[in-house]
């Protein structure tokens, strides 16, 4: 640990254990009605994991979020500490899974969620709390957090399971994808490997002349392991990469439609029709979740995404995705997770969890809108498909339509 | 007393006949059933090849551009929506290139298969493989790059699926066999006594027909069965296409802004050749279509295609939408046929066991068949159950020793290959059989007369189970080249035993039937051998057909050892020690070989042929139609029709060489059709048609058509052969019995020869079939050269040189005598005095008859005075005085030629003055019985005096003088009997006055105790 962030650890010690006691108390005081809890404002969950899960707020901390299961047993709950650096949806839809997955193993559980803000010193607070509270494991929850702990606590004595993170191995936290780090951390990739993302986008638009890439510049795992990878990759084949990086996240909105305006400016040299161009955005949150605007500039040049959940119902889409969906990532890290919690095997012998194969994600609405036609190869490999409406039709694999039918 | 004996014999009757007839009709049902399982699994082995395909063709277009398998996207909704499609496939799984599991749809718990099917990969794809477990079948096809093979692609499903589609079909047969059976006993044994005053064999036809009618409800449910088999793959890959329209057309999407849905429909087609079309139909208007013409037609039936329509139309949609999917109705006969094919190959061998099973019932049950006839004498009754009891011995090992010779040839290929010996190894492997074999018959049959026959036939049975069991673990060279030898030695020694035992046993009248055991037990043990092993290394592989032929012939062995009687001597009154015989044979061989004549027939027509058949039918041709890719169970049929050829052939060729005499045109149009059919296998079949048009048609086609002319041009050669050297002058000088063994030992040179020289043919120019179309040209330009270097026969029949001084035959019995006004004739039974007798015991009795009464007849002469006779017998045809006397004498000769106590040849006197068209058709008829003579006698004077002859010889053996009385006394007899309104006459009379007193005379003829003479009315 650096200089700054061991100053800082004495006080935030004082603050966690606090917000802890509070929280504690706040769990056994009444309810307080229908009003949104405090933690709203950053994390989220699925609706249909409720019945496992109670939700409590940790006394007034709106950090601060402890769920335990439903599920009472013999012996002390397992106790599992969940390292968000911010607000995302992503984190939200990865967390879900994890619920989801460890409700099915029918045992006593308690998850603490904590968002740090990206602040070392809390972070901090929260190294402590978990080595002197005997947390069992820490999910580390996106490419930041991942970073951060990686920094401060890597060799620490509770193990660590990545979520949502980028490609570690291209971040340089481990060095291949065939061991494990031989630490504490079990690394878990959101990444899909950048060869396969350009077969899958050159099968999708045979003849590609440029590719916009999508990214914000201060996202060092998403600059790191998907832009750059992707810019190299496509201009090995000969297409002209259009490198598109917002500055300022919290002002993506505003930045966006410059940056593809000329975009398409340079994309018009060489494809005035625009027949043979597509945009293509990397997993930076500020970036995808600015979908409306990407759509409204961008015009004709379909919008792709490395993120599945950026296609989504209505308008509000992108026209495909392939990658690796946080749902996916999530039930991974759930499995690592519980296997390292078990004993099963040691956090540091675990290999890169890769989720295999990606995901597909298409919107008709949105390829219909720009006239943009979608193989039927990819059709038929989508697990997530919206009609001409934005309804979703296939779910996870699934016809919705026959079961709504059934 | 004698009342509850008939009653007790009657119910074992009934019993056994209901046993014999349950067993054989189980076995059919049975084989029948083995039959459909294992076709019917093959045709859900080719569906789900068929399915397998399509997702290996959408996995590998991913694979080949170098990206890693478990990044495949479209596999999991595409094993989905087939799992939908089809519910008979319960998991679709993506191994990698060590057989972990990378995706997997449906039940995971099923993993890669432990055990694969032999040979039972769909001849279509080489690549995919079968695999299964207790539970499960597994279709595996590999998963490919560019460079190699990284996993797999495993559709499995259960077992049971199949089994029960089959079992409802066949299980119900058993009843109805089991019916039928228990109604043929009580037939047998309520009708015994019905049974016995047939003259037909009522039993054996009735049991045929019931076999028949089996065969016809096993036939019946094979071909519904396969008809649906057939229809199976396409029905699914309409099905699964179907499930990967539904959500096009569910989810109401534009089939214009999804482009490749054409290349779906046409992939289907071009990964399933058979299909015809397949078709998006919208509304009765075609959307899409493998034929791109046909988009924006109505869809209509086409006639002479099955068509598979799948409704997709959305719920609540009034548009129709459906995908279809047609195949011609030919490819489905096709099919089936191919099929049935397989059952009827199966069907003749089991129709050989059951023949075998009623004989056998027969000999155990210590009596003939109740359809027989009786015979009186006890030993002859006891010769003929012995015949019965070792009849099966011969024919079983038969049978096991053809199960490998489909694939024996290929299967020793290979191991001489993983060896990585030198490939000639495999022909030498091959000859040792028959050098083994060859090299032991002489000391065998040394063995045979000095000993017993028994042990020499246990002992080879025990050899031949070792040679199996040699097989079963061979891994070495030496293991397959002992095995073969000692399979080659043991079946030898079997040989010998088996005739050696027939000589000892068989009464006079039975040699024949003796002989045909041998003749039975080769070529129906060849027939259902090949059958046989052919489908079933299809089941077990190889090794387990070996394994199951070691074990089958240990239990023929114990039988063998049980059943088979022991006998004393196989001929104690020529005890000639082995050096003698040894010398004896040296000798022939030496002025064999120094006879050009004979050198010639046996350098350009016998060797050559036996070479053939050792070096091309059993090595070369099983070797190369492997390569090819044929079945093994192809050919095995393939093999078999050669061997039905050979014998289609032989039976006709005999005939007609005994018509004609010229036996020399049948041996060289043998030689030449010879390497016409090696030719059009060589050339055609197996060479290089296969790269043109139609190439495979053609192909099958070219090696049917040159299979079948091989076989009957051997057919030509082999029987025919025998007699060509027997008439040879060179018989006079070392007798016709000693020239035929010597010949029978020379040209087994052609045996060992053979696969010596095609494998060595091969190393010269590698292993093509060329090798076949050249050899091919070498038999015919011997046939050609034996036509330019050999005399044309002098004498239109075949043996008219033979020795006079010992005749070969002897009369044996009187079948019928026939004198009226017009109408003279008399019919004999006569029996050569062994099984390797003249082809005409008839002429060299009549010729030492003669030659007792001091008239020195060539009997070239004698052949010519014969012959003159027959033809001014046929000038007088049309001298028909009245036809109700010719009518009769019609029946009388039919009857006489009808004689089924055995298959002994007859010799019929007539007097030609006053014969009719219709004698001297039926006359002809006898001719061609195998062995058989007319012999035409001028004048009635004539005709009498050699009927006193006849009947002194039947009398008297050979024995009597020159003289035995003139006709007077029977002509006195007959001009009473004509007075009388003629008719039948039955004389005893004269040769019994002035014969001498035996102690082993026959009974008299009493018209009684002749079946023929009492059929014949007046």
């Amino acid at each position: 640990m650096d200089r700054k962030c061991k100053r800082s650890l004495p006080i935030f010690r004082c603050m966690i254990r606090g917000l802890l006691l509070a929280g504690v108390i706040a769990s056994v005081w009444p309810a307080k009605g229908d009003a949104a809890p405090v933690y709203a404002g950053w994390f989220r969950h699925s609706e249909h994991i409720t019945g496992a899960w109670t939700f409590t707020e940790v006394g007034a901390d709106p950090q601060q979020v402890m769920i335990k299961s439903t599920v009472t047993g013999e012996g002390k709950p397992k106790r599992i500490l969940v390292l968000y650096p911010k607000r995302s949806s992503a984190y939200d839809i990865a967390m879900s899974k994890i619920l989801d997955v460890f409700a099915s193993k029918n045992m006593p559980i308690e998850f603490q969620v904590i968002n740090f803000n990206n602040d070392d010193g809390l972070g901090a607070e929260v190294l402590d709390l978990a080595e002197e509270d005997r947390f069992d494991l820490i999910f580390s929850m996106g490419s930041e957090s991942t970073a951060w702990l990686y920094q401060y606590y890597r060799n620490g004595d509770t193990p660590v399971v990545t979520v949502c993170s980028k490609d570690p191995v291209a971040l340089g936290h481990v060095a291949d994808y065939e061991n494990g780090s031989g630490t504490n951390f079990a690394f878990t990739s959101l990444n899909m490997p950048t060869e396969v993302q350009v077969a899958y986008l050159m099968d999708f638009m045979p003849g590609l002349k440029n590719l916009g890439i999508l990214v914000a510049r201060n996202n060092i795992s998403a600059v790191r392991t998907q832009a750059k990878p992707m810019q190299e990759a496509v201009e090995a084949k000969g297409i002209n990469a259009v490198y598109l990086a917002v500055q300022d996240p919290a002002n993506a909105k505003e930045e966006l439609p410059g940056l593809i305006e000329s975009a398409l400016v340079e994309m018009r040299k060489t494809d005035p029709s625009l027949d043979h161009s597509m945009f293509w955005i990397t997993g930076a949150t500020s970036v995808f979740r600015e979908i409306e605007t990407i759509n409204q500039y961008a015009g004709p040049v379909p919008v792709l995404s490395a993120v599945p959940e950026v296609v989504q119902a209505g308008d509000k889409s992108a026209v495909m995705s392939i990658g690796i969906s946080f749902e996916s990532n999530g039930y991974l890290a759930a499995v690592y997770g519980y296997d390292v919690l078990m004993g099963k095997t040691k956090a540091g012998d675990l290999k890169v969890g890769i989720v295999s194969p990606p995901d597909i994600a298409i919107n008709f609405r949105r390829a219909r809108a720009i006239g943009v036609e979608v193989p039927f190869s990819f059709f038929e490999s989508a697990n997530y498909v919206y009609d001409y409406e934005g309804n979703a039709v296939r779910l996870r694999g699934r016809d919705l339509t026959r079961n709504a039918g059934s | 007393m004698a009342e509850f004996v008939s009653v007790r014999r009657r119910v074992i009757d009934a019993l056994t006949m209901a046993l014999v007839a349950g067993i054989s009709f189980v076995l059919l049902v049975y084989i029948g059933f083995g039959e459909a399982n294992r076709n019917y699994e093959q045709f859900y082995v080719g569906k789900l090849t068929a399915q397998a395909k399509v997702l290996v063709n959408a996995v590998e277009s991913f694979l080949k551009r170098d990206l890693p398998l478990d990044q495949y996207v479209g596999f999991r909704p595409r094993a989905e929506r087939l799992l939908n499609s089809d519910k008979t496939i319960v998991s679709i799984a993506v191994f990698d290139d060590r057989n972990r599991p990378v995706f997997v749809s449906g039940d995971a718990d099923i993993g890669f298969l432990p055990h694969l099917r032999s040979v039972s990969e769909p001849a279509d794809d080489h690549r995919s493989s079968v695999r299964h477990d207790d539970t499960y079948l597994q279709v595996v096809l590999p998963l490919e790059n560019n460079r190699e093979t990284i996993g797999s692609i495993a559709i499995s499903m259960p077992h049971l699926l199949i089994s029960k589609q089959v079992e409802e079909r066949f299980l119900p047969l058993i009843p109805v066999g089991l019916a039928l059976s228990i109604g043929f006993g009580l037939f047998v044994g309520s009708a015994s006594g019905w049974l016995a005053r047939q003259r037909w064999p009522v039993v054996q036809m009735v049991y045929a027909g019931l076999f028949l009618v089996i065969a016809a409800l096993v036939v019946g449910n094979l071909v519904t069965l396969y008809t649906k088999g057939t229809q199976i793959k396409t029905k699914a890959l309409a099905d699964s296409l179907g499930q990967r329209m539904t959500e096009v057309v569910g989810f109401n999407l534009d089939i214009a802004q999804i482009p490749g849905l054409d290349r779906a429909f046409s992939e289907y087609r071009r990964l399933n050749p058979d299909i015809a079309a397949a078709a998006l139909v919208v509304d009765g208007t075609i959307l899409i279509h493998t034929d791109p013409f046909m988009v924006g037609q109505p869809w209509e039936n086409t006639r002479d295609v099955y068509e598979y329509l799948v409704d997709i139309s959305p719920r609540g949609s009034e548009r129709r939408v459906h995908i279809a999917v047609t195949l011609p109705q030919e490819i489905v006969y096709r099919q089936t046929l191919r099929s049935v094919k397989n059952f009827a190959a199966l069907f003749v061998a089991s129709a050989f066991l059951a023949s075998l099973f009623l004989q056998l019932a027969g000999s155990v049950n210590q009596r003939d068949g109740p359809g027989h006839r009786r015979v009186s004498d006890q030993r002859i009754k006891d010769d003929e159950r012995y015949l019965k009891l070792v009849k099966p011995v011969f024919y079983v090992t038969m049978c096991v020793e053809h199960l490998s010779y489909a694939f024996l040839a290929s299967y020793i290929a290979g191991i001489v290959e993983s060896l990585g010996l030198p490939p000639e190894l495999t022909s030498t492997i091959f000859t040792s059989y028959y050098l083994g074999f060859a090299l032991t018959l002489i000391p065998a049959g040394h063995l045979a007369q000095r000993f017993s026959p028994k042990p020499l036939m246990i002992f080879g049975l025990f050899l031949s189970a070792m040679s199996f069991l040699l097989l079963v673990e061979g891994n070495s060279i030496w293991q397959l080249i002992m095995a073969r030898a000692a399979a080659g030695v043991g079946q030898a020694m079997l040989f010998i035993g088996v005739q050696s035992f027939i000589l000892c046993v068989a009464a006079p009248e039975r040699k024949t039937q003796g002989a045909a055991i041998i003749v039975y037990g080769f070529q129906g043990g060849m027939i259902s051998g090949m059958a046989i092993g052919s489908l079933l290394v299809g089941y077990i592989g190889p090794t387990g057909v070996f394994a199951v032929g070691s074990i089958v012939i240990t239990l023929t062995m114990i039988y063998a050892f049980f059943a088979v009687p022991a006998i004393a001597n196989a001929a104690p009154t020529n005890p000639q020690g082995f050096s003698t015989n040894i010398r004896i044979l040296g000798r022939n061989v030496l002025l064999a070989i120094r006879n050009p004549q004979l050198l010639r027939v046996i350098a350009l027509i016998g060797i050559p042929a036996k070479a053939v058949l050792t070096g091309i039918v059993v090595f070369a041709l099983p070797l190369l139609m492997t390569q090819r890719g044929y079945r093994q169970e192809d050919i095995g049929q393939i093999l078999m029709l050669y061997a039905a050829s050979v014998v289609l052939a032989n039976e006709l060729i005999s005939r007609w060489v005994d018509r004609t005499g010229d036996s020399r045109f049948v041996l060289i149009l043998g030689a030449v059709l010879s390497g016409a059919g090696l030719w059009l296998i060589g050339w055609g079949g197996l060479g290089r048609l296969h790269e043109i048009a139609f190439g495979t048609a053609l192909e099958v086609t070219f090696v049917l058509i040159g299979i079948v002319t091989l076989g009957l041009a051997h057919g030509l050669i082999n029987a025919p052969i025998v007699g060509h050297v027997a008439a040879l002058p060179i018989s006079e000088h070392i007798g016709v019995s000693a020239l035929t063994a010597t010949y029978r030992f020379l040209e087994r040179i052609g045996h060992v020869a053979g696969p010596l020289v095609i494998g060595q043919m091969f190393i010269l120019v590698g292993e093509d079939a060329i090798v076949l179309a050249w050899s091919g040209l070498a038999i015919a330009a011997f046939g050609l050269i034996y036509l330019l270097f050999s005399r044309p026969s002098t004498s239109p029949a075949i043996p008219r040189r033979r020795s006079i001084e010992a005749p070969v035959g002897a009369i044996e019995d009187v079948i019928g005598l026939q004198l009226d006004s017009q109408h003279q004739a008399l019919v004999l039974a006569i029996r050569p005095s062994n099984l390797d007798g003249p082809p005409d015991p008839a002429q060299d009795i009549l010729l030492h008859h003669l030659h007792q009464h001091g008239r020195k007849v060539d009997a070239d002469q004698f052949a010519a005075r014969m012959d003159e006779a027959g033809k001014s017998a046929k000038d007088v045809s049309d001298l028909i005085a009245d036809r109700r006397r010719a009518l009769r004498f019609k029946h009388f000769l039919a009857a006489a030629c009808a004689d089924t106590t055995s298959d002994r040849p007859l010799l019929l006197v007539v007097c030609s003055a006053h014969i009719d068209a219709s004698g001297i058709e039926l006359a002809t008829w006898l001719d061609r019985r195998s062995g058989s003579r007319v012999v035409v006698m001028p004048h009635v004077q004539a005709w009498l005096d050699q009927m006193r002859g006849w009947l002194a010889l039947l009398s008297l053996d050979s024995s009597l003088g020159t003289e035995h009385g003139s006709a007077e006394e029977l002509m006195s007899e007959l001009k009473a009997h004509l007075n009388r309104g003629g008719g039948q006459l039955v004389w005893t009379g004269t040769a019994s006055l002035r014969r001498p007193k035996r102690r082993d005379e026959p009974p008299p003829i009493d018209a009684e105790h002749s079946p023929i003479l009492r059929a014949v009315g007046d």
